[in-house]
């Protein structure tokens, strides 16, 4: 049998339906070695408190569902093992910075609002393009290097919820979408600068970072917004001298005719049966 | 939105967010202590140079040891951190080692500030 | 990109206050390090006269009035329109802020300037 330890768990309930505030449950698990706090929410659910609502989903964090505020810092569920917080009593709430709809499920519509705000999608100087393709985008590893790191995103909302910015200004666009916004500018494909600025050149935009950095510390993907947002700054401060990059998308596509040539070049070997 | 939240105002000042979080928030206070502070005295040289009674009274408050660790605490502190802030902005790169930015800015600050604190205390002593 | 010119101005202005505030603070506050004169002198009201009279310390006061008065209220401006305004009440905000910065602006002028021309005592 597995050594197990007594753990107590507070988490934060609340029933619009019922509750006019929040409270705090108590409930004791014996938790063995390995234990995610994800895991140890289904046991109590399970066999103590039926009605405990949360988000979660792929329990191995690559949906970001299930983002919740443990031992007083944003984590996911699913990565976090209950006897490595190393504390007798886990505190278990909803994300803060975010509205409560139910027990531990934050209301996540700012944070997709704030993502829609700055066009997350590449955006091309010849619009023409996507209707009628003459080719394929070139992109060289190294230009790929630039903004791979920011497409780890996976939109848990717990840079939102740690940025003290979010929390003192709810109108701030937020680490995610500010990242994002580099994301999509630094790609050599994208031409949409001009079109992200009425967002990111706002007073809740770029510059209410003031550079906590408790995003990047919060974020369990390793995407760093915080190194996102400074880039992002020195991308606008060089466009607004005139030292921006000049893109344009149409320089980067690889005719059709030299496509074809190209997977005729790598087809597979002849079939051997 | 916001302000239905759910964390309230005090639990959100007392998020743990750590050495980031209180480098912020310690930032803010020196600046808008600051920002009170050279106000005050701007206003305090054209009174001065008026002799007005006003004059003494702004004279005793900026005698006080209290009031002037105070104001050497916002000064140091907005202005290391500031400068931690801005190297951040202009290396972007050196993000990586952001924590130890904030443990290098903190030594650097509680030398100066302990210098200027002895000495604010004991010129104050010494005028008693 | 008023936003990015703005914010850019604020951290162009860094350097500006900490050579000049730097200068201010090792004429008032450390004169005998620099100086050989005791605090009290260096701070007292002739001693202050006589060196208002020259035009280095007139450029680096006008200067560094200026200077730590955009940083200042800037960072200002950022604490209270994190407030719920509605637009109308922001733009209330930053033209304020402005005007009370030209103000402050004004007034410290005066009073160097005023320093610059004393007769002495």
């Amino acid at each position: 049998m597995t050594d197990t330890k007594p753990i107590t768990f507070r988490i934060r309930r609340y029933d619009p339906d019922v509750d006019t505030i929040p409270h705090w449950e108590e409930h004791k698990l014996n938790v063995p070695d390995g234990m995610t706090v994800l895991e140890a929410l289904h046991e109590i659910k399970a066999e103590q408190a039926p009605t405990l609502a949360w988000r979660s989903s792929c329990r191995m964090g690559v949906c970001g569902s299930c983002g919740m505020f443990i031992n007083h810092l944003p984590m996911l569920a699913c990565q976090t093992q209950v006897l490595h917080l190393g504390t007798d009593v886990v505190t278990v709430a909803p994300l803060p910075n975010y509205d409560n709809v139910k027990d531990l499920v934050p209301n996540l519509e700012p944070l997709i609002q704030k993502h829609a705000a700055i066009k997350p999608f590449i955006i091309l100087s010849n619009s023409k393009e996507i209707d009628e393709p003459t080719g394929e985008f070139i992109q060289t590893p190294e230009q790929r290097d630039e903004y791979s790191q920011f497409t780890f995103c996976i939109k848990c909302g717990l840079c939102l919820a740690a940025c003290p910015t979010v929390a003192t200004d709810p109108l701030f666009l937020g680490p995610q979408a500010l990242a994002q916004a580099y994301r999509y500018t630094v790609d050599n494909r994208d031409c949409g600068l001009q079109e992200r600025l009425e967002a990111i050149d706002a007073f809740h935009g770029l510059y209410q970072c003031h550079m906590a950095g408790a995003c990047s510390q919060a974020c369990p993907k390793g995407v760093d917004p915080a190194f996102g947002i400074q880039l992002l700054k020195r991308t606008l401060v060089l466009d607004s001298i005139g030292f921006g990059k000049k893109k344009s998308s149409l320089a980067r596509v690889m005719p059709l005719a030299d496509v074809v040539k190209a997977i005729e070049e790598f087809a597979p070997p002849p079939r051997t049966v | 939105m916001g302000l239905k939240r759910d964390v309230s105002l005090m639990t959100a000042l007392r998020y743990k967010g750590q050495g980031p979080f209180l480098t912020y928030i310690l930032h803010r206070i020196g600046g808008m202590g600051m920002a009170i502070f050279i106000t005050i005295h701007i206003l305090a040289t054209f009174v001065e140079g008026r002799g007005w009674k006003i004059g003494d009274v702004i004279g005793d408050i900026y005698i006080s040891p209290v009031f002037q660790i105070f104001v050497i605490f916002c000064v140091l502190f907005h202005a290391i951190n500031g400068m931690r802030i801005t190297i951040l902005d202009l290396f972007p790169g050196l993000i990586l080692h952001h924590r130890r930015a904030i443990m290098i800015e903190w030594i650097i600050f509680i030398v100066l500030y302990s210098f200027a604190v002895v000495t604010i205390i004991t010129t104050a002593i010494g005028r008693l | 990109m008023r936003e990015t010119r703005l914010w850019s101005l604020h951290i162009l202005v860094i350097p500006v206050i900490a050579v000049l505030l730097g200068m201010h603070f090792a004429v008032q506050h450390y004169a005998p390090v620099f100086y050989g004169m005791s605090v009290e002198k260096a701070r007292d009201f002739a001693t202050m006269i006589e060196r208002g009279k020259s035009t280095a310390q007139f450029v680096v006061y006008i200067l560094l009035l200026a200077a730590g008065l955009y940083h200042g209220l800037y960072g200002t401006r950022g604490i209270i329109r994190e407030l719920p305004l509605s637009p109308a009440l922001a733009k209330v905000v930053d033209w304020g802020i402005l005007t009370v910065g030209v103000l402050i602006f004004a007034l410290g002028t005066y009073v160097t300037w005023w320093t610059f021309v004393h007769p002495g005592v």
